[in-house]
């Protein structure tokens, strides 16, 4: 396709964290994000496979720019995707059966994040493999921020708890990592269910976009995210 | 996107996208059969380990997940699709039967059970295998979560009427799940329904072979 522009590996990270972080300034992958944001695990499991699902698709998609046509992109793009999450669902089930368990229900969701086809749409169709790989490696971790965020927030404010049922992530052997910073028997059901999923996200996505604007002070780019943005949030 | 490219047809295209999809269907083919005979030992394992759960060690010695009966019990549980049963048994006589249901009428959904029964009638144990109640309230029907399930377990349930399978807030004999009265119920009801399926129809599934369709009469 167009030829690969040049763009530093810094600015890479600075896009995916912060300047466009995909789900707090791009608006991007919201219904697995406020789906599975309701602990802190929960959102380090998903955000993990998610991180995995845009490298490998990035990695993949600048792989095949020799073959890649204009007319085609999209479906070449859906093909990867999906065949991308059935191979690492599999591969879970068949080495992580554990993990799996947990996490089974969240790992095709991955497919409706159009975080990823945004990704491979607006960058790595266009660049060379190290930098679609740290691009997906930056925009991932983005991601995976975005979701510890929320994930810690409303398991703090829902529970009072942070990284509980940590053994889901690590084995069953694992020591109990749960920080209980309230109260026994502490509780505040809003947070844990999906109206306050929407009021935290809300209330994060302002505050991040003002301390990025403000951070990066530049007058004429109040909305960054329109740079790189193509599609928009379902 | 910036320069649109001429709106000929571009065989080119059409075969890459042809090539791209058939590597990735032997890609998926590949590992899909690679991995299918672990995938299929882990998901027994898995299986084995939840029905060991319910029923004290040493009171069988079989296989539990290789001694299956296929139910048909249509009007008695609440879907009219086949249930499935596993048999324990001690020097080859069977001692409980475990049953896997799902309450459809829980406060979000489906409530997987899984219902251990003891050949003199008694519950052994319930277990809960897979929810969506509300975090908090319906989600005490765990056992990681709260002791609302130990109730049932080595429960004599002769003489119980259909008034007491309910909790106590309407009159029945077991315990309130607090703020969660649907989810309780829900549970209650298929429990109920199970012991009394189990009275109806015991002999039938005590002698049955294994692996065979047992049917209501």
């Amino acid at each position: 396709m167009s030829t690969p522009d040049t763009i530093t590996g810094q600015a890479i990270w600075r896009q995916g964290l912060l300047s466009s972080n995909p789900a707090l300034l791009q608006l991007l992958g919201l219904c697995p994000l406020l789906a599975i944001s309701n602990t802190l695990v929960n959102a380090i499991g998903l955000g993990i496979a998610t991180l995995l699902t845009v490298l490998l698709t990035n990695t993949l998609v600048s792989l095949l720019r020799p073959i890649l046509y204009y007319e085609i992109r999209i479906p070449v793009f859906v093909i990867i995707i999906a065949g991308l999450v059935t191979i690492i669902e599999r591969l879970m089930e068949a080495w992580l059966f554990d993990l799996y368990q947990t996490l089974g229900i969240f790992v095709p969701l991955i497919v409706t994040n159009c975080l990823i086809l945004a990704r491979a749409e607006a960058f790595a169709a266009r660049q060379r493999l190290p930098a679609a790989m740290l691009d997906g490696l930056a925009m991932g971790c983005g991601f995976l921020l975005a979701l510890m965020l929320l994930g810690a927030s409303r398991e703090l404010l829902g529970y009072g708890t942070l990284l509980a049922d940590s053994q889901l992530l690590l084995g069953p052997d694992s020591p109990d990592l749960t920080l209980r910073l309230s109260p026994a028997g502490y509780q505040f059901l809003l947070f844990s269910l999906p109206p306050g999923a929407f009021l935290l996200l809300g209330l994060l996505v302002a505050v991040f976009r003002s301390w990025v604007s403000r951070r990066t002070a530049v007058g004429q780019h109040s909305s960054i995210a329109t740079e790189t943005t193509t599609e928009s949030a379902p | 996107m910036t320069a649109v490219e001429p709106p000929a047809f571009n065989w080119r295209a059409l075969l890459s996208l042809a090539v791209i999809a058939g590597l990735m269907g032997v890609a998926i083919a590949a590992i899909v059969t690679t991995t299918s005979t672990r995938i299929a030992d882990q998901r027994m394992a898995a299986r084995l380990e939840r029905l060991t759960e319910l029923l004290p060690p040493g009171s069988y010695d079989n296989a539990l997940h290789q001694d299956i009966l296929v139910v048909n019990a249509p009007g008695q549980f609440q879907s009219e699709a086949p249930v499935t049963a596993y048999r324990a048994s001690l020097a080859g006589e069977v001692v409980s039967v475990i049953f896997a249901l799902t309450a459809h009428d829980g406060y979000n959904g489906d409530i997987d059970l899984l219902i251990a029964i003891h050949v003199d009638g008694s519950l052994q144990a319930v277990r809960v295998v897979r929810h969506q109640e509300t975090p908090g309230l319906g989600d005490q029907v765990e056992l990681r979560k709260s002791d609302w399930l130990k109730q049932f377990d080595q429960l004599s349930v002769s003489g119980l009427s259909h008034q007491d399978w309910q909790s106590r807030k309407y009159g029945g004999r077991f315990d309130n799940l607090t703020g969660a009265t649907i989810t309780a119920s829900a549970v209650l009801r298929t429990v109920e329904r199970t012991v009394e399926y189990f009275q109806q129809q015991r002999d039938k599934l005590l002698v049955a072979p294994a692996h065979r369709a047992v049917n209501q009469s």
